[in-house]
C-alpha cells in the first residue's frame, strides 16, 4: 500500500509538470473535437500526431496521445445523444436511450450522466491499472480461439436482449449484420466474397459508414418526414441537469458497467464495443421495469458509457503490461513508445516507473479535465440542437460525409453510407432495430475467424467449445440468457411493449 | 485524377483557400508563378496504401518528416488503405506523372498483381529508393522444446502438417514467408491465419500455436522474457534488437524472407524528376540521425538507389511466384 | 382480417430475399468441412439462417395481424440520399466547397417550399465552418476548390 502511494506520488509529480498538464489538455481537447465530429476517429488523429511526438519527451508524448484517445470517447457520446450519430462503435448503445432523452428535452441531463459515468469508470479503471495491471493482463493469455467464440456469442446474445420488439427480427438483424461482415477478402483462403469486383469492398464493409447511415442518415430522414407530417418537431424546453432520481438510478448501473467494462476490455478485439452492449443488456435484465429502456432510461446511458470508457482504458493494461495491443490505437501507442526506444512489456513498470505511473496519473487528471471541460459545454450543445432543423440537417449530412471520407480518403465510403441510410430507413419503418445489425457487423468477422480457427485446431471436433472451461462457462451463461429471452412469458411481456 | 491533387497538402489548401476566399486573381497568379520554379515547387504527396498507425505508416511518416527538409517542400503522408494496398497504389499509378505523387510499395504488391485483377503490375511503378527489410523470425512456444531450426525440421517431419504455425492471410508477407520456409525446409506445417501480428503472438503465448512467423519487433520482448523462443531470423544478418538469435544461414539454410518497402513514382515520370527524388530520398535515408531514429522504432534501414531497388524487387518476384502458383492463388495475370 | 402486407410479412420477405440472394451469389464459394472450412462455410450458414428466419417472420405476420405498413415519405428520403451522393461525386473532382453547395441544394428539396436561393447563404457559412475545422484546424487532406480555379 505504501509502495503504491509512493508510486502514485511519483506519477503525479510527473503528470502535473506544466508541460505535461498542457499536453494532457491539448490531447483531451483534440480528442473531444474528433469525437464530436462524426466519423473522425482517434486512430487517424493519433497517427497524424505521431510526427509531432518525435520531438517530445516520451512520457509527454504518451500523455497527449492517451488524452486524444479518451477525449474521443467522451466526444463520441455527445453526437450520439444529440443527433443519434454514433461516431464510434462504442457509442451505438448510447444512441438508444441517450437520443430518446434528447427527444424528450432532456439532452442536458443525458450528457451530464454520460460524462459523470465516464469519469467514474475512468477513475476506477485507472486504479485497476495501478493496482493489478500485470495480474489482470495475464488473464487475456488464458483465452484461445474457442473462448473468443464464446465471448462473441455472449455479446451477440446481449444484442438480442437489448432490442425491444420482436426477438425473431432482432436475431435476423444480427445474422444480417454477420453476413455483411463477411463481405470482402476471406482471411483464411484469400478468396473474395460478395465483392462483385468492386475494389472498395475488398476489405469488407466498414463499420463507421454503415453505423452513420443506419443511425444518423435514417434519423435525418425520419425527422424530416415527421416535420412534413406535423409542421415542426415538437420540442420540449430542456432542463439542463439530471434530477436526484436520475442520479440514484444511474449510480449502481455505473458501477456494474465499469466492472463489466474492465473485465471485457482487456481481451483483444473486445475494446469498448462488447462491454457497452453487454452492460446495457445487463441493466435491462436487472431493471424492475424493462419497458423504460429505449425510451430514455438513465441506466441505459450510464451503464454503457461507464462500460465503454472502462473498456477503452482497460485496453492499456495488456498494452503496457504485455506489450500486446488489443486494438489499432493501442498498436499506435506501442509504435509511439518504440520510436523513443521504449519496449512495452512486463519490464516497463520496473524499468520506466516515471513513464508508467506518470501515464496512470495523467489518465486520471485527463478524465477530470474532460468533465470540467464538458459540463459547461452542455448548455452550448443543447442550444445548438434548438437551432431550426432545416438549418441543422444539411450540416449533419455534410459533417457525416467528411468524417466518413476521412477514414480512408475514399469517396466510395460516402456511397456506402448513403446506401446504409436508405436501408436503415426501410428497416426502421419495418420495426427492425439497427443496433443488433451493427453488433453483428463488428463481431461477424471475429466470430468466423475464431470459429474456423478453433475447429481447425481441434480437427473439426465441436466439443472443443464445451471442454474448455472458459468457453463452456460463457456459453452456458449465454444459453441461460437466451432462454430467459425466449421464455414465452417474457416474450408476451415484450409483445405488450409494442404499440 | 484525384491523386495529383492530393498533393495540395493542408498548407497548400490553406494558402489557396485563403487567397481564393479574399480574391481569386492573386491565387491564380501565385499558382502560375509556382509552376515556373524548379522541381519540387509544391508539396509532394506520399501515399501510404495502409491504414494510419501500422508499421508502414509509422515508417513513412518518419521518412516524410525527414525528407521535407531535404526537398525544401513538405512531404505529406496520405493514407489510402484498402484491398491489401492495391487501392492506394492504383491511385499513385494513375496520378499525373509529375513527381508530386509518390507512394510506398511493400511485399504485398508482388502478390496482388497475380491475385487481384484490379491491381497494378509492378511494372506500373518507377522505383525511387529502397527503404529496408523487416526480416521474419521463426519463434516457438517453449513447451515444444525446440531450440534450433534442425529440431524444428525434425518435429515437423515427425508429425507432417500437425505443427501449428501462426501467420497472416494467404498472400500476406508472413504467410508467404511461412510458405517459402516450408519449401526451403521441405516440411509440411499447418499455417493458421490471424488478423495481425499482435493476435498471432498472443495465440502463441496462450499455447494455441507451436510456432509463429512474424517480424522481430512484434515478438522480441517475449523472446527476452522467455515466454516465447525465437530460434532463427530470416535476414542476411542478425537483428540488432535480438543479437542472440542466429540467422537461418548460420544454421546452414539459405533462407531470407520478411517485409520490405520501397518508394515509387508513377510510370512516365520525367527522368530528371525521378533523379531529383531518388537523390533527395537517398540522402534522407542515409542520414545517421534518421537511421538511429528508425532503429529505435524497430526498423532496419538499408537504403538502395533506383537501379539496386529494381534488381532486388524483381528477384523477390521470381522467388515468390512459384509459391503463389502452388497455392492456387495466381488468378489475375500469369507470369 | 388478415392482411398479406404488413410490417412482419414485409420484413420477413426482405430477410428471406437477402438470404436467398446470398446463397445464390455465393454458390461458387468453397464450403469445405468443419475441420477445414472453406470461405463459403459461414456465409452459407448465415444465409440459410437468414432465409429460415425470414420465412418464419413472414409466416408469423400472416398468422396474426401485425402492424400495417407505415406510410413512406419518399421526398426527404430521396433528397437526403441525393445530397450524400452529390457530395461524394463532387468532392474529389471539384473540391469540398462545391461539394457542400451541391449537397445543400439537394438537401433543400427535402422540405417543401424552400427556395434554392435561400440555402446559398447558410451553405457558404457551413463551407466556412468546414474549412475552419477540418482543413485548417485538423489538416485533413481535402481539396478545397476545383483544380482549374486554383491552378
Amino acid at each position: 500500500m505504501e509502495a503504491l502511494l509512493a508510486n502514485l506520488l511519483t506519477g503525479f509529480t510527473v503528470a502535473v509538470t506544466p508541460t505535461n498538464l498542457a499536453l494532457c489538455l491539448t490531447g483531451c481537447l483534440l480528442g473531444t473535437l474528433v469525437g464530436v465530429l462524426p466519423g473522425l476517429g482517434p486512430t487517424a488523429t493519433v497517427a497524424m500526431l505521431m510526427p509531432v511526438t518525435f520531438s517530445l519527451e516520451p512520457t509527454g508524448a504518451l500523455i497527449m496521445l492517451a488524452g486524444v484517445f479518451y477525449g474521443s470517447q467522451y466526444g463520441g457520446s455527445t453526437t450520439a445523444i444529440l443527433v443519434n450519430l454514433p461516431g464510434e462503435s462504442s457509442s451505438v448503445v448510447t444512441c438508444l436511450d441517450g437520443h430518446a432523452m434528447a427527444r424528450q428535452g432532456r439532452a442536458g441531463a443525458a450528457l451530464a450522466i454520460a460524462a459523470l459515468a465516464s469519469l467514474f469508470a475512468g477513475t476506477v479503471t485507472t486504479a485497476a491499472i495501478a493496482l493489478g495491471g500485470p495480474a489482470i493482463a495475464s488473464i487475456a493469455l488464458l483465452f484461445q480461439s474457442a473462448d473468443y467464440v464464446a465471448v462473441i456469442v455472449l455479446g451477440l446474445v446481449a444484442a438480442i436482449v437489448l432490442a425491444h420488439g420482436s426477438v425473431a427480427k432482432a436475431i435476423a438483424m444480427i445474422v444480417l449484420g454477420i453476413f455483411l461482415g463477411l463481405v470482402g477478402t476471406d482471411l483464411t483462403s484469400g478468396e473474395q466474397r460478395y465483392t462483385f469486383g468492386i475494389d472498395a469492398l475488398f476489405d469488407g464493409v466498414g463499420f463507421v459508414p454503415v453505423a452513420m447511415g443506419l443511425f444518423g442518415l435514417s434519423e435525418v430522414m425520419l425527422n424530416l418526414e415527421a416535420r412534413a407530417a406535423s409542421g415542426d418537431l415538437a420540442r420540449l424546453r430542456d432542463r439542463l441537469w439530471p434530477t436526484r432520481a436520475d442520479v440514484r438510478q444511474a449510480a449502481p448501473a455505473t458501477v456494474r458497467g465499469t466492472l463489466l467494462g474492465i473485465a471485457l476490455g482487456i481481451l483483444p478485439g473486445g475494446g469498448s464495443t462488447i462491454p457497452s452492449f453487454a452492460a446495457y443488456s445487463l441493466e435491462k435484465k436487472l431493471a424492475r421495469d424493462p419497458a423504460r429502456f429505449g425510451r430514455g432510461a438513465v441506466e441505459g446511458i450510464a451503464a454503457p458509457e461507464a462500460a465503454n470508457n472502462a473498456g477503452a482504458q482497460a485496453g492499456f493494461i495488456p498494452m503496457l503490461a504485455l506489450g500486446l495491443p488489443p486494438n489499432a490505437i493501442m498498436a499506435l501507442m506501442v509504435g509511439a513508445m518504440m520510436i523513443h526506444g521504449i519496449q512495452p512489456g512486463p519490464q516497463i513498470i520496473a524499468k520506466q516507473p516515471e513513464l508508467f505511473w506518470g501515464l496512470v496519473a495523467s489518465m486520471w487528471i485527463g478524465n477530470l479535465m474532460l468533465v470540467v471541460l464538458n459540463l459547461p459545454m452542455i448548455g452550448l450543445w443543447v442550444r445548438l440542437i434548438e437551432l431550426p432543423y432545416r438549418w441543422l440537417f444539411p450540416a449533419i449530412i455534410v459533417f457525416c460525409c467528411i468524417g466518413v471520407y476521412s477514414l480512408k480518403n475514399a469517396a466510395s465510403e460516402i456511397v456506402i453510407m448513403a446506401v446504409a441510410g436508405l436501408v436503415g430507413y426501410v428497416l426502421r419503418k419495418l420495426d427492425c432495430e439497427p443496433a443488433p445489425l451493427l453488433l453483428g457487423l463488428i463481431l461477424g468477422p471475429m466470430l468466423e475467424e475464431n470459429f474456423r480457427r478453433a475447429l481447425s485446431v481441434s480437427g473439426g471436433d465441436f466439443s472443443v467449445f464445451v471442454t474448455r472451461p472458459i468457453s463452456a462457462t460463457l456459453l452456458a451463461f449465454s444459453a441461460v440468457l437466451l432462454a430467459i429471452v425466449l421464455l414465452p412469458a417474457v416474450r408476451r411481456g415484450r409483445e405488450q411493449l409494442r404499440e | 485524377m484525384a491523386g495529383t491533387d492530393q498533393s495540395k497538402s493542408a498548407s497548400a489548401n490553406r494558402r489557396r483557400a485563403l487567397a481564393g476566399a479574399l480574391l481569386a486573381a492573386p491565387a491564380l497568379l501565385a499558382a502560375g508563378s509556382v509552376l515556373a520554379q524548379a522541381f519540387p515547387s509544391q508539396p509532394i504527396t506520399l501515399i501510404v496504401p495502409w491504414p494510419a498507425g501500422g508499421g508502414s505508416d509509422i515508417a513513412m511518416r518518419m521518412v516524410a518528416d525527414a525528407a521535407s527538409k531535404r526537398m525544401g517542400q513538405p512531404v505529406v503522408v496520405v493514407n489510402r488503405p484498402g484491398a491489401g494496398g492495391t487501392i492506394g497504389l492504383k491511385e499513385m499509378a494513375s496520378a499525373k506523372p509529375d513527381g508530386y505523387t509518390i507512394a510506398m510499395v511493400a511485399t504485398g504488391a508482388v502478390f496482388a498483381q497475380y491475385n487481384n485483377p484490379n491491381a497494378n503490375a509492378l511494372s506500373d511503378f518507377e522505383p525511387l529508393v529502397f527503404f529496408g527489410d523487416d526480416p521474419m523470425v521463426l519463434s516457438v512456444h517453449p513447451k515444444t522444446g525446440i531450440r534450433t531450426v534442425a529440431e524444428y525440421v525434425a518435429a515437423a517431419r515427425a508429425n507432417p502438417g500437425k505443427l501449428r504455425n501462426g501467420n497472416d492471410q494467404p498472400g500476406g508477407s508472413s504467410h508467404v514467408g511461412a510458405s517459402l520456409m516450408e519449401r526451403r525446409l521441405a516440411v509440411k506445417i499447418n499455417k493458421v491465419p490471424y488478423a495481425g501480428f499482435a493476435p498471432t503472438v498472443q495465440a502463441l503465448l496462450s499455447g494455441e500455436l507451436d510456432s509463429v512467423t512474424v517480424s522481430l519487433p512484434d515478438i522480441v520482448q517475449h523472446h527476452k522474457s522467455g515466454a516465447a523462443r525465437s530460434i532463427a531470423i530470416a535476414g542476411t544478418q542478425r537483428h540488432f534488437m535480438a543479437p542472440d538469435v542466429p540467422t537461418f544461414r548460420e544454421q546452414g539454410i539459405d533462407f531470407v524472407a520478411g517485409t520490405w518497402r520501397y518508394i515509387a513514382a508513377p510510370r512516365g515520370t520525367p527522368a530528371d524528376r525521378i533523379g531529383t527524388l531518388e537523390s533527395r530520398l537517398l540522402e534522407t535515408l542515409r542520414d545517421k540521425d534518421f537511421i538511429e531514429k528508425a532503429r529505435a522504432a524497430g526498423f532496419i534501414v538499408t537504403p538502395l538507389g533506383r537501379a539496386d531497388t529494381i534488381r532486388r524487387v524483381s528477384a523477390e518476384d521470381e522467388a515468390m511466384y512459384p509459391v503463389f502458383l502452388e497455392a492456387g492463388l495466381v488468378r489475375a495475370r500469369q507470369k | 382480417m388478415m392482411r398479406l402486407l404488413n410490417r412482419d410479412t414485409a420484413a420477413g420477405a426482405l430477410f428471406a430475399a437477402i438470404g436467398a440472394g446470398g446463397l445464390w451469389a455465393g454458390r461458387t464459394l468453397n464450403v469445405g468441412s468443419a475441420d477445414a472450412m472453406g470461405e463459403g462455410y459461414v456465409p452459407m450458414l448465415m444465409c440459410g439462417l437468414l432465409l429460415m428466419l425470414g420465412a418464419g417472420i413472414f409466416a408469423g405476420g400472416l398468422r396474426r395481424a401485425a402492424a400495417p405498413l407505415p406510410a413512406l415519405h419518399w421526398r426527404p428520403v430521396l433528397a437526403v440520399t441525393a445530397a450524400v451522393l452529390a457530395f461524394a461525386a463532387a468532392l474529389e473532382p471539384l473540391g469540398v466547397v462545391a461539394a457542400i453547395l451541391a449537397a445543400a441544394l439537394c438537401a433543400a428539396r427535402a422540405v417543401r417550399g424552400v427556395s434554392l436561393v435561400s440555402v446559398l447563404a447558410p451553405a457558404m457559412l457551413l463551407a466556412a465552418l468546414v474549412l475552419g475545422i477540418f482543413v485548417w484546424g485538423l489538416g485533413l487532406p481535402l481539396r478545397v476548390f476545383p483544380p482549374w480555379l486554383a491552378g
